[in-house]
């Protein structure tokens, strides 16, 4: 028996340090045996099972009908967006790619902050234009038809943008101790930080209409950009507040006595440093602020879940919104995922001088 | 120019915080290309006092006067003393996020607005003076605490200071990186600069210092030339702190 247990032992000694003995062997087996009662089905129903072309009349209920998100694909990634203009989503999604591609392996970073601020605060404009149309003969599509997974993508990247350069700000007048300025600062964030997103949407829909002029019938959107971007601000001033907070005095000390004035000292000394040290919690709230845009579809905005809903509530896809979501799903953990190994890389550079 | 006499003119400076007195009435000058020694027991204000001559601490009353500009609630008096006051930490604050050379280059670049090759060649200059132009591209974490603090000392001569300023610059260093630093410093007074020394190296005070204060509870004990200070010690005061220094 125990030489039985030995030779196990040797076998799986790449698994993990620990010796093996029965009753470890027990639980691993339970726990296998759950696992795949588990999963095998899920397995079935998702691929061996499944529906991946054909018809919906092919589709049943022991299996995924794949089929749905085949033909839903546009919608779904574009909102109600006319065919014979979503080039210009195409377009818009390409350039923003390329920016964010340029930000993350740009070796200078004048050029990066650059690129950050054309995509802060040149870019929204430029994409209203575009997307709205009228102007060098593009049709127009108003608004209400934007939409879908590009929307959510090119939404959340200009507003966390334009969040990172606010944010930025508050955070200087927060720690600076500009009386009335500071206060105003902290009370602006706690509110921020203590409202739930979905009541600030729901804010921007119902109550700021009041205030505001309604250009192109524009106003909904637009409303809705700087409420997510002002609540990302709040929660990006706290996180670039936490680095500069960790840089040390000394080092500004350092700058002064070099002669370098109170705004050069910051610009070259403490901000570059300050920024690295906030990194992962910068990185955190990209992510969490990019799937919070999904919270668009609480107010009748057809980004990617609002579509997703939309689309199956059309008779033929009632049973399939499960794939829908599953598809949904799937599309933010692989960007998520992504966005992880971005920053753990950015994060890798950084611990060469620290 | 005309070239002043006096580097450093303090007159009566006090501070005080609450109701602790940390300077009281200290005044003292330094004169150009004298070398001083500031030494006294831990919390006896050398700190402070130092800080007070290029306005990183503020004080009561009494005047400061460095390389013939007083300071005045005008922060372009206390600007125009840093431009020509160069100081070094003891914890040496190199800036982490930058390379060797550009430790250098960064105030000659935006406080001076020296083009980069201009800059990077009055960098390599003091670098190789203070011998580590070999570490030129490597960041300071890479670099012993030795080579980090002759960093910090090339960092602050490209911006070729009339005075210098050190607190305890080898204090927070490995006994072996010590003397590393001080030859450095040696080397500077030979070739001539008014330096401003806080240190409890006594042995190296003895050859570096023209003058020599001690301090204790924020007032200036006994004002000395170097020679008199380590020799005719009758005063006890001096006595008793030698001997403390010595015992260590
Ligand atoms: N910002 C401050 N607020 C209150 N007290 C202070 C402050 N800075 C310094 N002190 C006090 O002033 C006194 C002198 O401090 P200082 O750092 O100048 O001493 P030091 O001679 O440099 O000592 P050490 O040899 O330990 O460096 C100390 O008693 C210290 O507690
Ligand atoms: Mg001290």
């Amino acid at each position: 028996m125990t030489k039985r247990v030995s030779w196990l032992n040797k076998r799986l000694e790449f698994l993990h340090g620990e010796i093996v003995d029965w009753q470890n062997i027990t639980i691993s087996v339970v726990a296998l045996l759950l696992l795949l009662g588990v999963l095998l089905p899920l397995l079935q129903w998702g691929f061996w099972g499944a529906v991946w072309s054909g018809d919906v009349a092919q589709c049943h209920s022991n299996g995924a009908c794949w089929i749905y998100i085949e033909k839903n694909v546009r919608h779904l990634l574009y909102g109600l967006y006319p065919k014979e203009a979503s080039w210009r989503m195409d377009f818009l999604a390409l350039l923003v790619s390329c920016q964010l591609l340029l930000i993350w392996q740009v070796k200078t970073n004048q050029v990066r902050i650059l690129f950050a601020l054309i995509l802060a605060w040149v870019m929204p404009v430029l994409t209203y234009y575009l997307c709205y149309g009228g102007i060098l003969g593009l049709q127009v599509v108003p608004p209400q038809y934007w939409g879908g997974l590009l929307m959510n993508f090119i939404f959340s990247a200009y507003s966390i943008a334009t969040a990172f350069f606010i944010g930025g700000l508050l955070a200087l007048i927060r720690q600076k101790n500009w009386g009335i300025y500071s206060a105003l600062v902290k009370i602006f964030i706690d509110l921020m930080r203590g409202l739930p997103l979905v009541s600030l949407l729901f804010f921007a829909t119902l109550v700021l209409p009041y205030f505001f002029f309604d250009y192109h019938g524009s106003s909904k959107i637009v409303r809705l950009y700087w409420v997510f971007t002002l609540f990302g601000s709040a929660y990006m001033s706290e996180a670039i507040r936490g680095g500069l907070q960790s840089v040390s005095q000394g080092q500004r000390e350092a700058a002064q006595v070099l002669g370098l004035s109170e705004y050069q000292s910051m610009i070259s000394v403490v901000m570059p440093q300050a920024l690295q040290i906030a990194l992962p919690s910068i990185m955190n709230l990209v992510v969490a602020l990019f799937k919070d845009s999904t919270l668009l579809s609480t107010i009748a905005v057809l980004d990617v879940v609002g579509m997703m809903q939309a689309t199956s509530s059309r008779v033929e896809w009632m049973p399939y919104a499960v794939e829908g979501y599953l598809f949904v799903g799937f599309v933010f953990w692989l960007s998520c995922y992504g966005l992880s190994a971005v920053s753990a890389s950015v994060e890798k550079k950084i611990k060469v001088y620290r | 120019m005309r070239r002043l006499r006096k580097a450093v003119d303090v007159k009566s400076l006090s501070k005080e915080t609450g109701n602790k007195k940390i300077l009281e009435r200290v005044s003292f000058k330094v004169d150009r290309d004298e070398r001083v020694v500031i030494c006294g027991p831990s919390g006896s204000g050398k700190t402070t006092l130092l800080r007070c001559l290029n306005g990183l601490e503020s004080y009561n009353t009494g005047s400061v006067t460095v390389l013939g500009v007083r300071i005045s609630s005008d922060p372009k008096s206390i600007q125009d003393i840093r431009s020509k006051t160069g100081m070094l930490f003891q914890s040496f604050n190199l800036f982490p996020h930058l390379t060797i050379l550009e430790n250098c280059t960064l105030a000659l670049q935006t406080a001076r607005r020296l083009s980069s090759e201009k800059a990077i060649e009055t960098a390599r200059h003091y670098l190789d003076r203070v011998k580590v132009i070999d570490q030129e591209h490597k960041y300071p974490i890479a670099l012993s605490g030795g080579q980090q603090q002759r960093v910090a000392i090339a960092r602050a001569l490209c911006m070729e200071p009339e005075l210098l300023l050190f607190d305890e610059p080898t204090s927070a260093l490995d006994p072996e990186m010590v003397s590393e630093v001080l030859d450095v410093l040696r080397d500077l007074a030979n070739s001539g600069m008014t330096m401003i020394c806080v240190t409890h190296e006594m042995k190296f005070a003895k050859k570096f210092a023209d003058k020599v204060i001690l301090m204790d509870e924020g007032k200036i004990v006994i004002e000395s030339e170097a020679e008199a200070f380590f020799h005719n010690t009758d005063n006890p005061r001096v006595k008793a702190f030698l001997k403390t220094i010595r015992s260590r």
